[in-house]
């Protein structure tokens, strides 16, 4: 997604263990490229910021799709050699049932 | 209109200077504080006037006089004029107080124009609100008072039994402090989570209208509207955050129509927020919070399928008494958790597309938000009401039972509650709900166990059902 046309959007990425060294690998190297944490968790992070900082971070493409957004692939960065990269995923807006 | 009915007159002083009869129509404030003695000399000479007639009058901080007379007070002093006492409408969007004095004629007698400029009986200010409680509507539909009669908690509320000091956590689009709380003392508290904006901000309505269903059963608890953010799974551990006995839930995901890895191969992002919120609910589970969701309005709504949540269906309340299955709402076999059906039991919801059944509660929601006249036959827009009723309703309804359950035994677990509701509800042997089907003797896929009955819950909590 080009500079020109970023939209924002919330992630959530779901390095495990609040305080944990995944989690704080995640924090800065999210945070370093300009995307914003705005939740913490054991369950993990919630951040929010333009696609083309998370595409940054996650190494990923975002697309739009629909209306909303797509990530594209899959993020496979690790915190630690031996660590598995996190699931991530653009969470969808729930549906009200008046 | 009795003797006795006083009426307040505001009296404006003659100052110095003699003021032309259009003086007011060119400048009026401007006109006006240049004729008013500013010594107050005339404010009290005109007070001395009044009072030696025998009305009661002050002085104000400005120089005016106010006075307080009777209505035979009012119509010697000012002989011919009639005075009437209209009942105050409340319009769209105004919320006024309960009646004004109409006077045909006020002009001052003589014996008082050498003090006054002019006298007026002060109109009483509107305020620029929803309405407290709902406009009047014809066709059928029900108040918050008629849902509570229907799920039998009123008889709790004399027991003692109304949700005192349970906390009831409601994730949903926003919690506005409409005047309908405010005026009732109920305790609802918006809260944000994170991305989520001010809480108490509804473009939608649907947060507000729909928390009044959980006062309307538990009027004492309280209830942190926590406002949906940037996802649902950091939504939900707010509410955990919150340390609730209670988690109410009108909303989730049409996309119970497939196994897991059908999802997961389908749309691997979702699958994973699935699985957060799983993980997040789990917790939620731990901590022996009573976790509800809404089973959905002829849809198939992950997380009201989750097998550990009790999930919410719909019955209706005819007109003539009776209940039957709702044809707007859920009732279906999961996919994602085989061999898991819902709903467990039901709330009250109206009925599909069918006037005059269709909207069947009336609401409180934010003026100008997105449900505001919701449904309602005449043009309702701006009363701050709305007519609505789906499986939204019933969520919060049975979230308010449960706060009459853990008032009475703070330990039940989640599980011990839904067998508590299920055990004493009332079974609903009419009806076909929006998925086809059909409601029958005992438990029954359209309705779960049926209708919860707050009393019978009750009192099968302290061992008298």
């Amino acid at each position: 997604m080009s500079a020109d046309e970023t939209p924002r959007l919330s992630m959530r990425i779901l390095a495990k263990g609040e305080g944990s060294v995944d989690q704080r690998f995640w924090i800065e190297r999210l945070t370093r490229h300009g995307v914003r944490v705005v939740s913490v968790s054991d369950a993990g992070l919630t951040a929010e910021g333009p696609a083309e900082a998370f595409e940054g971070a996650l190494e990923v493409r975002i697309v739009r799709e629909g209306g909303g957004m797509r990530m594209e692939g899959e993020c496979t960065i690790r915190s630690v050699e031996d660590a598995d990269p996190p699931e991530v995923y653009i969470p969808r807006r729930p549906s009200f049932f008046p | 209109m009795a003797d006795d009915d006083t009426i307040t007159l505001r009296l404006v002083p003659r100052g110095r200077g003699a003021v032309p009869d259009d003086a007011f129509e060119r400048a009026p404030a401007e006109t006006l504080s240049r004729v008013v003695d500013p010594s107050g000399d005339a404010a009290r000479a005109g007070m001395a006037a009044l009072m030696a007639r025998g009305i009661a009058a002050r002085t104000t901080p400005l120089n005016r006089v106010t006075a307080t007379l009777s209505e035979r007070q009012f119509r010697e002093m000012f002989s011919g004029a009639t005075v009437e006492r209209q009942p105050m409408a409340s319009e769209k969007g105004i919320v006024a107080a309960a009646e004004r004095v109409l006077v045909d004629d006020m002009t001052l007698p003589p014996a008082l124009r050498q003090e006054f400029l002019f006298a007026y009986v002060p109109r009483p200010v509107e305020y620029f609100a929803p309405r407290a409680i709902p406009p009047h509507e014809d066709i059928y539909h029900l108040r918050l008072a008629d849902v509570a009669m229907a799920l039998n908690a009123p008889r709790c509320h004399l027991s003692g039994w109304t949700g005192q000091g349970v906390r009831v956590a409601m994730a949903d689009s926003g919690f506005f402090l409409h005047p309908y709380y405010l005026r009732s003392g109920f305790r609802l508290i918006p809260t944000d989570s994170p991305g989520s904006g001010p809480a108490d901000e509804d473009s939608s309505g649907h947060g507000t209208g729909e928390a009044a269903n959980v006062f309307a059963v538990a009027p004492q608890c309280r209830v942190y509207g926590v406002k949906h953010g940037s996802s649902a799974a950091s939504t939900l551990e707010t509410c955990i955050g919150l340390r609730p006995d209670v988690m109410t839930n009108s909303w989730g995901y049409d996309l119970d129509r497939g196994t897991r890895a059908e999802l997961r191969r389908i749309d691997r992002s979702f699958f994973n927020e699935m699985v957060d919120i799983e993980s997040v609910l789990e917790t939620a589970l731990e901590r022996d919070i009573v976790v509800l969701f809404s089973a959905g309005n002829g849809h198939r709504a992950f997380p009201g399928s989750h097998p550990d949540v009790i999930s919410v269906g719909g019955v209706t309340l005819n007109e003539d008494g009776s209940l039957e299955a709702s044809d707007y709402a859920s009732s279906f076999e999961s996919q994602l958790y085989p061999g898991r059906e819902t709903p467990d039991v039901c709330g009250i919801v109206g009925r599909a597309g069918r006037r005059p059944q269709s909207a069947h509660i009336a609401l409180p929601v934010p003026p100008d938000s997105n449900l505001d006249g919701e449904n309602f036959a005449s043009d309702a827009t701006g009363t701050g009401w709305g007519l609505f009723s789906g499986t939204s309703a019933a969520c919060p309804q049975v979230a308010g039972v449960c706060a009459l359950v853990k008032q009475i035994d703070p330990n039940l677990s989640g599980a011990q509650v839904r067998q508590v509701l299920e055990a004493r509800a009332i079974d609903v042997t009419k009806g076909e709900s929006a998925l086809g089907d059909e409601a029958g003797e005992g438990e029954d896929r359209a309705t779960g166990a049926g209708l919860v009955d707050a009393l019978r819950a009750c009192g099968f909590v302290i061992g008298v059902s």
